[in-house]
């Protein structure tokens, strides 16, 4: 078996020893599952019944950008002590006094959260469509599609954390990488909204399509959930800038392995 | 086996090892000593490849110290050896074991012979977290050896060991040297050292003093601390 997949093992196997992932995502799910009620619902827009197809599915999206969000969040978290935790239990030492590259420990440390989380995320989405399907009979199988989109986002932040963690302290970098995607969720939010057709619709003096440089250059982690959402039920998406936000993103993750891998190969253990 | 060539490290205005040159031969069961800060776990720390020279060259077996494949057949025991607290012993063995593509019942095996030889088979089950230092080290031990090593590097192993545990140590390095592993050992434990190596470099400050076999370093009537404390006391003059 490949060093790298061996490590990859190594690193879920130590994510999920503690008893508190098991509490985590227990109470996440309890939490999806809470949003049952908003399928139930009788809700009437101006004086029409809406049927229960149209409430599952913006609930489900609703759920959808909870989710995908709430696990950037758990992931920076997870993730910010990759290393250091590493050094201080003897683990960094341990592989690296074997024949292993740096690189290689270091992808197989990133693989293994990455695929935890992806996990823990696909189990809170596939929470969401048993939820649809009991409550409407209907299956969305765009659901699955849109949260495998979104765990680029969350190998991005991982390998932004891990960066930002050999030059700060955990939970500083942490919190920068938090910044960085709470920006984008900003500023992408905002272009949505005011692209929005509602908002259109009201708006007499027509919308400002002037965008700020740094905004289409910014890691567009919010943009790329907006466009993974927009598989499900085929709604429209209209991309702040000319690069795809999937292009964004990937570039972005090219960017920081390439970093990361630099600074880690000529730090000294 | 080991070369180095004109080596320096500094860590900013500090120069810990300054200009140093040696090799260890095949076989050979070689000690560095020196006081506390002298550079020797700077040097074994470059030996491994955990930190890089700021000049000159570190070789194993002909092979940079920088390439990875270097550490293909060394065994290392660090200064203060962790494990991580959620692993028993035999957990930590055996994520060595697949690292050195070791599996199965030639893992178990290996694992089972090495847990005997370091008398830690009882204690294997249990969490690192429950072991003292010296329970640590004798596990850290057993992880060196794993995998039969050609060259065993060894960073203070006595640290935290009682008297049987250092007497037990000392057979197991007497028996590796009959095997024709070569030894590297940074100690403080002189009289152990005497015992025990084929020669010696003392350090002080980032350089060398001395290097020569142990008959040839002690002379008559005197003893390795004699010399030692001489050597540094003379140098720190």
């Amino acid at each position: 078996m490949p060093k790298i997949l061996r490590i990859a093992i190594f690193s879920l196997q130590d994510q999920v020893r503690h008893k508190s992932f098991y509490i985590l995502l227990g109470a996440c799910i309890l939490l999806v599952l809470l949003l049952r009620g908003c399928y139930k619902g009788n809700f009437t827009v101006n004086n029409q019944q809406i049927d229960n197809l149209t409430i599952a599915w913006h609930a489900s999206k609703f759920a959808f950008h909870l989710i995908a969000g709430g696990m950037m969040l758990l992931t920076t978290l997870l993730s910010m002590n990759i290393l250091t935790r590493d050094i201080q239990n003897g683990n960094m030492v341990l592989m690296l006094s074997k024949p292993i590259k740096r690189t290689h420990y270091l992808l197989g440390r990133i693989a293994g959260v990455w695929v935890l989380v992806s996990i823990f995320m696909f189990i809170l989405h596939l929470t969401i469509v048993i939820i649809t399907f009991m409550s409407t009979g209907n299956i969305l199988p765009e659901f699955f599609l849109a949260s495998i989109i979104c765990t680029i986002n969350l190998l991005f932040l991982i390998l932004l954390v891990s960066l930002f963690s050999l030059f700060l302290p955990d939970f500083i970098a942490a919190v920068t990488a938090i910044g960085i995607a709470s920006i984008s969720f900003i500023s992408d939010s905002f272009y949505i909204a005011q692209h929005s057709k509602m908002l259109q619709s009201l708006a007499s003096s027509g919308i400002e399509n002037d965008i700020s440089i740094w905004r289409v250059l910014w890691p567009k982690t919010a943009m790329l959930q907006y466009y993974a959402s927009s598989f499900i039920g085929g709604s429209d998406f209209n991309p702040m800038s000319p690069v795809h936000p999937l292009l964004n993103i990937i570039f972005y993750i090219l960017i920081s392995y390439v970093i990361l891998m630099v600074i880690f190969n000529r730090k000294e253990i | 086996m080991i070369s180095l060539d004109s080596v320096t490290k500094k860590f900013n205005s500090i120069t810990a090892v300054d200009d140093v040159s040696y090799t260890v031969a095949k076989g050979e069961f070689f000690a560095l000593l020196g006081p506390n800060g002298a550079g020797k776990t700077t040097i074994v720390r470059m030996l491994m490849g955990f930190s890089k020279p700021t000049m000159g060259t570190l070789q194993i077996d002909g092979i940079s110290t920088q390439h990875h494949y270097s550490r293909n057949k060394v065994g290392y025991l660090a200064e203060n050896h962790c494990i991580p607290p959620f692993l028993s012993g035999w957990e930590y063995l055996l994520r060595q074991a697949y690292l050195m593509d070791l599996t199965g019942k030639e893992a178990s095996s290996e694992i089972e012979a090495l847990l005997e030889r370091v008398d830690m088979f009882k204690e294997k089950n249990q969490k690192a977290s429950t072991y003292s230092k010296g329970m640590a080290q004798r596990i850290g031990l057993a992880s060196a050896l794993m995998g039969k090593p050609k060259l065993l590097i060894l960073d203070e192993p006595a640290s935290g060991l009682d008297p049987l545990g250092i007497r037990d140590f000392r057979e197991i390095l007497e028996s590796l040297r009959i095997d024709g592993t070569t030894i590297v050992l940074n100690s403080h434990f002189l009289s152990e050292v005497e015992k025990i190596c084929d020669s010696a470099a003392i350090m002080s400050k980032g350089t060398i003093l001395v290097k020569d076999s142990i008959h040839k370093i002690v002379q008559k009537e005197e003893t390795l601390e004699d010399v030692f404390v001489r050597l540094v006391d003379k140098r720190n003059a």
